[in-house]
């Protein structure tokens, strides 16, 4: 039932993985401060940023595909601009599905910050302001400690997520090996040539990857923000 | 003479512009309006003082920089402007205060040590009006003197979710102490506490206070903590604030501005034996060695200076030394002024024991015993609460 991976199959899951750490990436440098700010902002267009940020959750992927396939197109304002930037097309290449990715993964990374920034008491971070700690200061040595659990999170169904994309590649990738044929890409490939014990290596090993990487998220328990040292003293005790 | 009563006398220093904090804030949110117009004497302990909803913890998130008046307002404190006119505000971070309240301020993923260290590093560097004033820079100020001053030595390890309230808020002082502020602002630090973890609070504050002369502002609803702590008082109702005046002031006229049945003294002694067999204290003030109080559950200790408050309504007053009274307190006293209010109460201030005492009687008493200025009376005491026994 199940196939040895081809050549082409370790490259897929090679592919698969770098895309999935340099989304990741980029998503925490953006997913943090915004997330912050929309936890801390009552600013009249906070909702519709929200809302922004939530719309993959619900829209089909190949409908945001579709959308920045149309960006992508070489004519268009943001093309050029990438290409007199960087030399490069958009569509059709790893970069793009980095654009997409993020956008795609956004709201996986932003939600669980920013649920985790607004269960830190206000009067927490003012009393240590009032002890001299600058908002930077404040951040980094209460925000970030208080939710390093939710970060952690946040990187892990960041990067499962982008793993397991599909629709979003399908649209903007077109399947190159080596460039934009993800694990999901050759799994379709797979069975549309009716390759199905190939097909079931990949499914397989996509669906314990995910469940593992489900598992783990779960362990961390993210939604306290107490510590482990924490844990452990309480042990050592009662 | 009392400490309070010679606050009493000598007028509050004239605004200096250098020291001390001048308020001016005005503010209208959800039909709430705060109008403050106060100057707080550097070094001592100001209360504001009012009934809950009366704007007194907005008044301190105000000062604190928390929140932000909506109208025109300013702060000036030892001659810097917080706030202007305009709107442009110093930041929390820079305005070296420190501040205290009745929920835990203490950093949840830090241990006692690591929240004391958090404030030793990032401690402000004092200004000079407030290195002047203050005896903050004394090398009592380390973290193993403050740990032992307040009792939190064997805490150290713990994190504060595995503290009790009582021990939260006297590690928070010490941090608060830690950080050299130049002004300390305390929000209701003791109304979420059981009696025990008040009292030991409360010596904290006051052992904080004595250590550093900081100058404190303290909010609360509650009149035997005011008594207690506060030298100067800031009365505020409805968003509406008083002058800032002594306690003792405050307390000794017939309409108190502190509220209904408050007027009374304080009054300052030291312990001069313990009757165990009856639960009194038999404490000297002034010149008179012999005023009974009950001794309640404080820890008290002979020759221990205490604090004592005689409210006008638990004074009464007789022409002769009855002998068959229930009553302990009789002392011979001297009537110095008689003041009436409309609604037929009459204070009565009286010298005894180089103290001044008051009470209060109905007009009708007044005329059926012919009470005059300057005559010889027996004033009967009823009630007396020891307010403090610090060391």
């Amino acid at each position: 039932m199940f196939e040895a991976l081809s050549i082409n199959d370790i490259a897929a899951v090679w592919l698969t993985f770098k895309l999935a750490m340099v989304s990741t990436g980029f998503l925490m440098l953006l997913g943090v401060p915004l997330a912050w700010w929309l936890a801390r902002s009552h600013h009249a267009l906070k909702p519709f940023f929200e809302a922004l940020i939530a719309l993959p959750l619900i829209l089909p992927p190949t409908v945001i595909g579709f959308y920045l396939l149309v960006a992508f197109a070489p004519n268009t304002w943001a093309a050029q601009t990438w290409r007199s930037l960087f030399g490069s097309n958009l569509a059709f290449s790893f970069s793009g599905l980095v654009v997409g990715s993020i956008i795609y993964s956004l709201p996986f990374v932003v939600q669980p910050l920013q649920s985790s920034y607004e269960k830190i008491p206000r009067i927490i971070l003012l009393s240590a302001a009032s002890l001299g700690a600058s908002p930077l200061d404040r951040f980094f040595s209460v925000v970030w400690p208080l939710s390093r659990r939710a970060t952690l999170a946040a990187a892990a169904l960041a990067f499962c997520h982008t793993a397991g994309e599909f629709g979003i590649v399908l649209m903007i990738g077109g399947s190159i090996p080596g460039e934009t044929q993800v694990l999901s890409i050759v799994l379709f490939d797979h069975v549309e040539s009716l390759n199905y014990s190939s097909a079931h290596t990949i499914a397989a090993l996509l669906l314990l990857f995910s469940f593992l990487s489900l598992i783990v998220i779960y362990s961390t328990g993210f939604r306290n923000y107490r510590g482990t040292a924490k844990t452990e003293h309480n042990k050592s005790i009662y | 003479m009392s400490r309070l009563a010679s606050h009493a006398s000598s007028k509050l220093p004239k605004a200096d512009r250098h020291c001390g904090l001048t308020v001016e804030i005005h503010s209208a949110q959800d039909q709430f309006k705060l109008n403050v117009s106060a100057q707080f004497d550097a070094r001592r302990i100001t209360a504001i003082y009012g009934p809950t909803g009366s704007g007194k913890s907005t008044l301190l998130n105000m000062i604190a920089g928390f929140r932000k008046p909506n109208c025109p307002s300013q702060i000036t404190f030892n001659g810097n402007q917080w706030l202007k006119k305009s709107g442009a505000a110093v930041a929390v971070h820079k305005r070296k205060i420190a501040y205290v309240t009745q929920s835990s301020t203490l950093l949840p993923h830090l241990t006692v040590k690591d929240n004391f260290l958090y404030a030793i590093k990032r401690a402000h560097k004092n200004t000079e009006i407030a290195t002047k004033n203050s005896r903050l820079l004394t090398p009592q100020n380390t973290l193993e003197s403050i740990g032992e001053q307040f009792n939190v030595s064997h805490l150290y390890s713990l994190f504060p979710e595995q503290l009790s309230g009582g021990e939260q808020q006297r590690v928070a002082i010490g941090r608060a102490l830690l950080s050299k502020p130049d002004l300390i602002l305390f929000d209701e630090p003791v109304s979420a506490l059981d009696e025990e973890s008040r009292e030991s609070t409360l010596t904290a504050l006051e052992k904080l206070h004595k250590l550093t002369q900081v100058p404190c502002l303290y909010v609360t609803h509650n009149i035997d903590e005011l008594m207690r702590v506060a030298d100067d008082v800031i009365p505020i109702t409805n968003g509406q604030a008083g002058q800032c005046i002594a306690v003792a002031n405050a307390l000794s006229t017939s309409a108190s501005s502190l509220g209904a049945n408050t007027s009374g003294v304080i009054l300052e002694g030291h312990v001069a034996s313990i009757d165990d067999v009856h639960g009194l204290i038999r404490a000297a003030v002034g010149t008179q060695p012999d005023i009974y109080c009950s001794a309640g559950s404080s820890k008290i200790s002979r020759k221990q200076p205490i604090r004592l408050r005689i409210y006008a309504k638990d004074v009464s007053i007789a022409l002769s030394k009855a002998s068959d009274s229930s009553i302990l307190n009789i002392i011979p006293a001297t009537i110095t002024k008689i003041a009436c209010d409309e609604k037929n109460k009459t204070l009565i201030t009286m010298q005894c024991f180089e103290q001044t005492l008051l009470a209060a009687i109905t007009r009708k008493s007044l005329q059926d015993l012919s009470l005059q200025e300057g005559q010889h009376v027996f004033a009967q005491i009823k009630g007396i609460a020891v307010l403090s026994a610090k060391e």
